[in-house]
């Protein structure tokens, strides 16, 4: 297809960003474009004006906060995926950011429009779910975060950015586990877990119709052990309509490699628990 | 070896065989290109194509008043408007039966028409075109032609299209039927099942794929109304033979009005060599408004227009003894030829598979009958491998069946059977020749490099891991060299397929080769130069190629069913014997010594026993270019050409084993191990064939893993673009183990065999084979491609196919 015609900005700072994006319909943020153009392309979305952020450094780095990991929104998945701090103490934030497609989308694609595209095909808010993360937003009233679990529910409100995720920091006890899509190497199912004082959290994606923490296999398997047959069996628990079918995939195959997939990464962060 | 065109064997300088980096890689690495879409000829407008959203209807009404008030908008035009443009032909057709076709004012076999003006018969027919000044305006006219359609029922499979009361999509093909077509003996193959110790069975459907080149197809057409000259740009493999078609055939041209120009090809995997009708209208719009007109597909056009690979639903049947001995094969396929018959689809769905099956085994008695049908999906044509990846699928499955039953190794099965040394030429009863081959020693050595021997160990080591491991071994024949022009018209080629080469030595000395085939990415400028330099015993870097414009180029047929190497590299080197001859002619007269005594080495010539008298190459080519001096009888300059057509075919072949881990919980398939052994006679560049091999290989995993156009039950292919169509990535396959035996072809002065595509051949089947065997303790006799991890999943559950 070809592309459709819009007009593009670049605002010089977040505030110029914010106005255009609250001024102007169809207005649409523009970071890596790794989704947002194809989109376009595709049909899919529609823009009148895209403002380009890429460029604002305010958005940029990777460092440590109180709650733990600061992630600036306009930080590439590559980066991301190779930072020392974030392997460390937010190993499935990293692997999940390795995930996502290839070489080139993860040089461009950023942590912000990865979260922002929502959606089953991100691989970064399963990730951020499991982490217990909260999302940093700016709008025209100022900035303030929203839990990743929220944020993956209803995405950013209309004249928004997304500026950073903020992970807490977990040590290796986190891992992160994908069956991709051979097509779009989007996952068909992508599993996220960290293992806590509290108990395991579960996060899923691909297999539902959006990122999903799934509190009742996280009680199901409190305490452990994390074997294959019991994550299976806590799997199974959970209603029938929770997994979704896929192209060329069936609801009832999804929520079986649902099972095997966090089976599989929480054995990983239990080994590396102990 | 002798070769039987009566040709010496090369001899040359030792460049040929030489693994020389590709000149052409820099630029197409770089972006340098020059592709179809970089054509922009001044003044260029812009066509966009209509296609049919609905894969079967009559088309009451087409109105495109709104569209022609749109922005930009030049001309919108009908089937209304192209009434003195003749249908598309097809010039492959099953041969030796009869066959029905869509009508050719010429009583050629028609195939379709430029637009369709009565009904549609595949979602993107086209039906309609705009030309604007702007691509964009141009696909935004499109949306305003409206179309009325009377919907008519639906059909996309071949066995359905042959059902008592199918959808019928063409007047002159009663029954959808285009041919019942057969080869092999039927009543010794009936009476070998019939008396079979063993017999097995399989139930095979060979999936539709989509071929997917980097570039999709282009055209661009240029009327000078000065001259009443056309030029044609466009994406094709094939020039000199779209020339001939667009001009004799559709456009009713003087073949002398009409040039043809590719230029940078971007891949094409058999899908550019047929006549699409783009190229026609681009051409007829050039007239009519008297600007260039440009056309570029996009992607989703291309999945809904060009010519699609495969498709066959077979029931194939081995009989044999019970210690392996194979002793009949009988094959039925259904072959979907999709809505119209392509420029040589039909052929290649009948001859190209039905003859191949029996690929690198000795059975007495075997028949392939091939029901080929019409149907509303895009049409047919070649894909890499065409024909003989099916015919390799159908066998190799086969055989592994037939191993399981009488319970013996596979290989074994295979070693036993294949094709003895002493048995070349050897007629397979299908009406292959094959020309030569030493079976024992590829296969041998692939079961060597794959370590076969050790899968036990491996199996059980991966046991433990949670992961089921499974090998798998095909081998084939794929025929290659199309070909000896004559036997191709017995075969329903309605057309030459000779090949051709031209060499110009420059008077300064540096000589220019032009080949009448056209490179879709296979480095032919690398390659032929180095056929050139080596026979003349000169350094390559001066030796120039060109390729794929009409007006220069000799007469040749193109490049397909990896021929170039086979056909238009033996043109190039019989020309420079030419060249050669003459400058020993003439060589012996400037150094004023008798002809028998002058020597032609090293680029000079001298005379014998002195060698101190001699001319250099350029010394020669200098004097050549003056004349001064020469006898009547030698003709000033160096220019020679050769039309190369020779005896029979050539037959390449080879032995895969791939080694699969199936996960025992999610059923997911990885290639963990290939190893591929192929014999290509003797090759021009080893470096290039290796990456035709690897790229090969890969292409042919991705049907057994990944690829496989899906149409809906109205007709709509909903896998219509790449995040729908999964094609392998690098990181999808292994690292591949290649080896390679060297039995020349005698059809040739190179001993050259097809190369190209060959390997795309047997993988398909050697993956299959090596799931079916990681999962043979559940009684799994097959599963059917693309092996999806849900498919497997539920065999491993023990869910029946």
């Amino acid at each position: 297809m070809i592309l459709t015609e819009f007009d593009y900005v670049r605002p010089v700072g977040l505030d110029e960003a914010l106005a255009l994006l609250g001024g102007t319909r169809g207005a649409k943020v523009l970071a890596g474009g790794q989704s947002l153009l194809p989109a376009l392309r595709a049909g899919e979305e529609s823009a009148r004006l895209l403002v380009d952020v890429r460029h604002l450094e305010e958005l940029r780095g990777v460092g440590r906060s109180a709650e733990g990991i600061r992630i600036g929104a306009l930080t590439t998945l590559a980066e991301l995926a190779a930072h020392a701090v974030v392997l460390a103490e937010a190993p499935e934030v990293a692997a999940a950011a390795r995930a996502n497609g290839d070489p080139q989308v993860r040089n461009l694609g950023t942590a912000g429009g990865n979260l922002a595209a929502g959606g089953r095909a991100t691989d970064l808010a399963v990730a951020a779910l499991a982490a217990d993360a909260r999302v940093e937003l700016a709008g025209p009233g100022g900035r303030w975060t929203v839990p990743a679990e929220e944020f993956a529910e209803s995405g950013a409100p209309a004249g928004t950015v997304v500026t950073a995720l903020l992970v807490p920091a977990a040590g290796r006890a986190a891992a992160f586990e994908k069956t991709a899509d051979p097509a779009t190497l989007y996952p068909v199912c992508a599993t996220a877990v960290r293992i806590t004082p509290d108990g395991p959290r579960i996060a899923v994606t691909g297999a539902t119709a959006r990122p999903l923490r799934l509190r009742g296999v996280e009680e199901r398997l409190r305490g452990g052990p994390y074997t294959t047959e019991a994550v299976l069996a806590a799997f199974r628990a959970e209603p029938r309509e929770l997994f979704v079918p896929g192209r060329g995939t069936s609801a009832e195959y999804l929520g079986h490699l649902a099972g095997v997939l966090a089976a599989r990464a929480l054995q990983r962060a239990d080994q590396a628990l102990a | 070896m002798t070769a039987v065109t009566g040709e010496a064997p090369l001899q040359g300088s030792g460049v040929l065989g030489r693994p020389m980096d590709s000149r052409e890689d820099p630029q197409l690495l770089r972006g340098e290109a020059t592709y179809v879409g970089d054509v922009n000829l001044p003044g260029t407008a812009h066509m966009a194509i209509l296609g049919s959203p609905v894969a079967h209807a009559k088309i009451l009404s087409i109105e495109t008043k709104a569209a022609e008030q749109m922005p930009g908008v030049l001309k919108v035009a009908t089937a209304a408007d192209f009434t003195d443009v003749m249908p598309l032909p097809c010039i492959w057709i099953p041969g030796g039966v009869e066959s029905h076709f869509p009508p050719h004012p010429y009583g050629l076999p028609g195939a379709r028409p430029v637009l369709t003006g009565d009904s549609v018969r595949h979602v993107g027919d086209p039906i309609a075109v705009v030309v604007a000044e702007t691509p964009r305006q141009a696909a935004a006219a499109l949306a305003a032609i409206a179309v009325e359609y009377e919907p008519l029922p639906v059909v996309t499979r071949a066995d359905a299209a042959l059902a008592e009361g199918a959808p019928q999509l063409h007047e002159a093909v009663p029954g959808n039927l285009n041919a019942y077509w057969t080869c092999g003996d039927k009543d010794r193959a009936e009476a070998a099942l019939a008396e079979a110790e063993v017999k097995v069975e399989l139930d095979l459907v060979n999936q539709r794929t989509i071929n997917s080149p980097i570039e999709p197809r282009g055209a661009v057409g240029d009327y000078n109304a000065a001259t009443d000259e056309y030029t044609l740009y466009a994406s094709t493999q094939g020039p000199h033979n779209h020339r001939f078609l667009l001009a004799a055939l559709v456009l009713g041209i003087p073949f002398n009005k009409l040039r043809v120009i590719a230029p940078t090809v971007g891949g094409s995997f058999g899908t550019k060599g047929y006549l699409y009708p783009d190229m026609a209208l681009v051409l007829v719009l050039s007239k009519a408004l008297g600007r260039p007109v440009k056309w570029v597909d996009t992607r989703t056009g291309l999945m809904n227009s060009t010519v699609q690979g495969r498709d066959h639903r077979q029931h194939v049947v081995l009989a044999g003894t019970r210690d392996g001995r194979m002793t009949g094969l009988w094959a039925t396929s259904y072959a979907n030829l999709g809505a119209y018959p392509s420029t040589i689809g039909p052929g290649v769905a009948t001859a190209l598979m039905g003859r191949s099956i029996s690929g690198m085994y000795e059975i007495p008695a075997a028949f392939c009958e091939v029901y080929a049908a019409f149907t509303n999906t895009v049409p047919l044509g070649a894909q890499r491998g065409s024909g003989r990846a099916e015919a390799a699928f159908l066998m190799e499955r086969l055989v592994d069946r037939f191993a399981a039953e009488i319970g013996m190794d596979p290989a074994a099965v295979r070693r036993k059977n294949l094709v003895p040394n002493e048995k070349f030429p050897y007629d397979n009863g299908l009406g292959w020749t094959y020309d030569s081959g030493d079976y024992q020693v590829n296969f041998d050595k692939a079961l060597e490099l794959s370590g076969y021997a050790d899968m036990p160990a491996r199996k059980a080591e991966a046991r433990t891991r949670g992961k089921r491991l499974g090998v798998g071994i095909a081998t084939y024949v794929a025929i290659c060299g199309v070909g000896p022009s004559t036997r191709m018209s017995q075969e329903g080629m309605l057309g030459g397929t000779w090949e051709s080469a031209n060499i110009r030595v420059n008077p300064t000395g540096e000589v220019t080769v032009t080949v009448g085939s056209a490179s879709t990415g296979q480095s032919h400028h690398t390659v032929f130069a180095q056929v050139a330099a080596d026979e003349l015993e000169i350094d390559p870097a001066q030796v120039q190629v060109y390729e794929g414009d009409t007006l220069r180029a000799p007469y040749g047929q193109g490049t397909y069913g990896s021929r170039s190497y086979s056909m238009a590299a033996p043109a190039v080197a019989l020309t420079a014997r030419k060249i050669k001859a003459k400058l020993v002619k003439a060589g012996a007269v400037f150094l004023g010594i008798p002809e028998e005594k002058a020597v032609y080495a090293a680029g000079k010539v001298y005379e014998e026993g002195n060698e101190e008298n001699a001319k250099t190459f350029a010394d020669l080519a200098m004097a050549m270019w003056y004349g001064w001096g020469l006898p009547h009888e030698i003709e000033p300059a160096l220019d020679e050409t050769t039309h190369f057509d020779p005896p029979d075919f050539n037959y390449p072949f080879g032995t895969h084993v791939a080694v699969v881990e199936v996960d025992e919980l999610t059923g997911e398939t990885e290639v963990v191990a290939y190893t591929a052994v192929d014999d290509a006679g003797h090759i021009g560049n080893p470096k290039i064939v290796l990456g035709q091999i690897e790229g090969s290989i890969t292409h042919g995993l991705g049907q057994a893993l990944m690829e496989a156009a899906v149409y809906d039950e109205q007709g709509r292919l909903l896998s219509s673009d790449l995040t729908k169509y999964a094609l392998p990535r690098a990181t999808d396959v292994p690292f591949f183990t290649l080896g390679k035996t060297t039995t020349p072809s005698p059809h040739n002065p190179l001993g050259a065999k097809g190369a190209g595509e060959i390997a795309t051949v047997p993988p398909a089947a050697a993956v299959v084979n090596a799931v079916v065997d990681a999962l043979s303790d559940l009684g799994v006799q097959h599963i059917d491609m693309p092996l999806t991890p849900e498919k497997v999943w539920r065999r491993l559950r023990g869910e029946a196919q």
